[in-house]
């Protein structure tokens, strides 16, 4: 995208143009304007990256209302209706002259009024002390949650770090077979790929006619292709996590969860996982798995490239491969998941380099 | 003997409000006023400095001035609201309620209900005290009829001697993550604030990272700053990992006077992007080190950088990267920054901004109150 191109004219110090945006008439000095244009889609995914860490991110004030409204409780008249099924005269009946006139009438309708504002006090107490609770408990709640994910952070922010140390997938052989495994026909819809890396795999099926999604969650290898033009993408312009960018951005900068959670049901023709799935814990490989099957339409193709172990092994760093939370399943294993998961015609693809097994199969309608 | 006393939610040490009051305490004791702090939330560390605020209404005195130091929402704005003494306002900016939107609304809603405050006690006060135009532009709004700006007093005249040995290790080689290897001493860019959404760190991560990717592939930034939001400080720890940078920023915190100097001292340049300030504390202090600014002009930055550094319109982070660069190889810019810090400093006149604080509270020694409607 070229950051030094184009770069501000003004000069600073004291001889550019243009008001800053408090000006006031103070001694505000001058400031410098930026690139004309906005943002560029780098640019784009790099700040919708950052909005994709907060825990609430578009939520905004959603949340807080619904707990505020939980919180205050609406006095009794509000929450509780009249039963309308009482006959129109019961309250002139009630009112009868013989029932005023007897010796205990008058105390009698003085003690129903007084249990009446009891039995009301009561009742709206223990509706109170219900919502109360109920609100007593989210909080309790979200409180828990959030020293989960405060510890969460703190356990996951040492595995980060070295997950950069993983080996990661040479894709090569598997994007030249590409038309042995990925059987899909259906181009109305596009493919995504998890953890695309360059987007190489991407090229290639746009070559043949797809329109092309994916997401790399290494923001120097997304700036890398970006800046040469790579991706092979047809320009899905999606931003981080499928919001909002600019201009069309080939690959997302976005961890494959992040991006397939923003996808619809079934509108994928094709789904290809690598890299993630040899990283993830088995929990963690399941639940893509799930929301990989869960995007990919009925005869789309759903691919696991997955690292051979031998080859996850020896490209792998003692402290990684100690720390990380998962390593390589056995292509038997994706076989028998896929399955389960409702994955029809699945044939595995062993590698002649020994080091990526592709297991495929099509979604069945 | 006219007391004036201040209130202040918590008095906390290390704390840019907390030492203020303490400083506007002994230099109001100096001029010859009696002057108490006290207090709404009780803290350890200075449980021999402040009282709680309800003891006050068995101290009060006939002539007694109060100021309220305000900086956060507490129960004292409406108990001052039905005192019968002069109030002064002496007020420290409320962070936008958006800033901490969507990372906290507990805070959002607290600094909504700061606003309010604001609104019900700037028409009281016979006084406000601003630490900038910017701020003192808000307190208008908000009602106060006579506003005056004053620099915060704890700024110092002068920079801290730095700690030598620290500054040396900032600006050698880093220990590398498991064992990796060195980080590379590129360039040292530093930010300084609180770890709150609204001073945006995370623009400068941004801006690193690609100032690495097409400038200074060894370009470092070291964020000073104690966390003020623990999930934008989270968010921002995880940013910084997942664009691959934990081996080009550090994060510093707690302190020491001659280590922040260190920093000043360390860094080639101070990059300041926040979205909102109410004066900005670090501007000034890189001025004393004659460390070159580039800064967004938000809030008081304009007032109070002045021509003193490169002011940016729009903090995109290609943007910033390229002004950065520009403004590290650049000699001749860097110079034309640095001859435009002494009359800046002079602007804003820090060092006299204790006498002018106690000179504008003896002005208020015996002024009647502003009745209105609370």
């Amino acid at each position: 995208m070229g950051v030094r191109d184009g770069a501000g004219d003004g000069e600073g110090g004291g001889t550019a143009d243009g008001a800053g945006p408090t000006d006031d008439g103070t001694s505000a000095g001058p400031t410098v304007d930026g690139l004309p244009g906005g943002l560029t889609p780098i640019e784009e995914q790099l700040l919708a990256a950052f909005r994709s860490l907060a825990p609430q991110d578009n939520l905004q004030w959603g949340f807080d209302d619904a707990m505020r409204r939980l919180s205050e409780p609406r006095p009794i008249e509000e929450t509780v209706g009249v039963w309308e099924g009482l006959p129109p005269e019961l309250w002139q009946r009630g009112r009868a002259g013989q029932v005023g006139e007897r010796i205990a009438g008058r105390p009698t309708n003085a003690v129903a009024r007084i249990l009446a504002e009891d039995a009301r006090r009561v009742t709206a107490a223990a509706v109170e002390a219900a919502s109360r609770t109920a609100w007593d408990g989210l909080r309790y709640l979200a409180a828990r949650v959030e020293l989960l994910e405060g510890r969460a952070a703190g356990a996951t922010s040492v595995v980060r770090d070295l997950e950069a140390l993983a080996p990661v997938p040479d894709l090569g052989e598997v994007t030249a077979t590409l038309g042995s495994w990925f059987r899909s026909t259906d181009t109305s819809r596009p493919v995504f790929h998890g953890d695309c890396g360059d987007g190489g795999l991407l090229a290639a099926l746009a070559a043949r006619g797809f329109d092309t999604d994916g997401a790399e969650p290494d923001a120097a290898t997304v700036w890398r292709t970006s800046e040469a033009g790579g991706g092979g993408g047809s320009g899905g312009g999606a931003g981080t996590d499928g919001r909002d960018a600019a201009g069309p951005s080939p690959l997302r900068l976005s961890t494959t969860i992040g991006a397939l959670g923003h996808l619809e049901d079934g509108s994928l023709s094709g789904v290809v996982l690598s890299g993630c799935i040899d990283r993830a814990d088995v929990a963690g490989s399941l639940v893509l798995l799930a929301e990989a099957v869960r995007v990919a339409g009925p005869g789309a193709t759903v691919a696991v490239l997955a690292m051979d172990g031998a080859a996850w092994d020896a490209g792998c760093t003692p402290p990684a491969r100690d720390l990380l939370p998962g390593r390589p399943l056995h292509p038997e294993t994706w076989l028998l998941l896929l399955e389960r998961s409702g994955i029809e015609a699945l044939e595995w693809t062993r590698p002649s380099d020994g080091t990526v097994h592709v297991v495929a199969g099509t979604r069945s309608s | 003997m006219t007391g004036i006393h201040q209130f202040v939610p918590v008095l906390l040490r290390n704390d840019a409000v907390g030492e203020h009051t303490l400083a506007v305490r002994d230099l109001l004791r100096r001029a010859g006023f009696e002057s108490r702090i006290y207090s709404e939330t009780p803290v350890a560390a200075t449980r021999d400095e402040a009282r709680p605020f309800r003891e006050y209404e068995a101290d009060a005195r006939p002539g007694d001035v109060l100021v309220y130091q305000f900086a956060t929402r507490s129960g004292i704005a409406d108990w001052l609201l039905g005192r019968p003494e002069p109030l002064v306002v002496n007020y420290h900016s409320v962070t936008p309620p958006d800033s901490f939107a969507s990372w906290n609304n507990g805070s959002a809603r607290l600094q909504v209900a700061c606003l309010d405050e604001l609104a019900r006690l700037a028409p009281r006060a016979v006084l406000g005290i601003a630490v900038s135009e910017f701020d003192g532009r808000e307190l208008r709004a908000a009602g106060c009829a006579a506003t005056t700006v004053i620099p915060v007093v704890t700024v110092p005249g002068d920079p801290v001697p730095a700690d030598e040995g620290f500054a040396a290790r900032l600006r050698g080689p880093w220990p590398a993550v498991a064992g990796a290897g060195d980080a590379a001493p590129g360039a040292l860019w530093l930010s300084v604030g609180r770890l709150a959404p609204n001073k945006a760190h995370q623009d400068a991560v941004a801006a690193l990272f690609l100032e690495r990717m097409t400038g200074d592939p060894d370009a470092r930034l070291v964020i000073v700053g104690s966390v003020s939001e623990r999930n934008y400080a989270g968010a921002l720890r995880r940013y910084v990992s997942w664009l691959g940078l934990d081996r080009a920023v550090r994060f510093l915190t707690g302190l020491t006077a001659g280590e922040l100097s260190a920093c000043y001292q360390a860094a080639d340049v101070l990059v300041m992007l926040s979205d909102h300030e109410g004066f900005g504390v670090p501007l000034v202090e890189a001025m004393h080190h004659g460390l070159p600014v580039v800064a967004y002009a938000a809030g008081a930055v304009p007032e109070v950088l002045g021509e003193a550094g490169l002011l940016l319109a729009d903090k995109s982070p290609g943007h910033v990267a390229t002004e950065v660069h520009r403004v590290l190889g650049d000699p001749e810019l860097r110079a034309r920054l640095a001859s435009a810090v002494p009359g800046q400093l002079a602007r804003l006149d820090v060092a006299s901004a204790a006498e002018a604080l106690v000179g504008a509270l003896r002005g208020v020694a015996g002024a009647r109150p502003v009745v209105g409607t609370p």
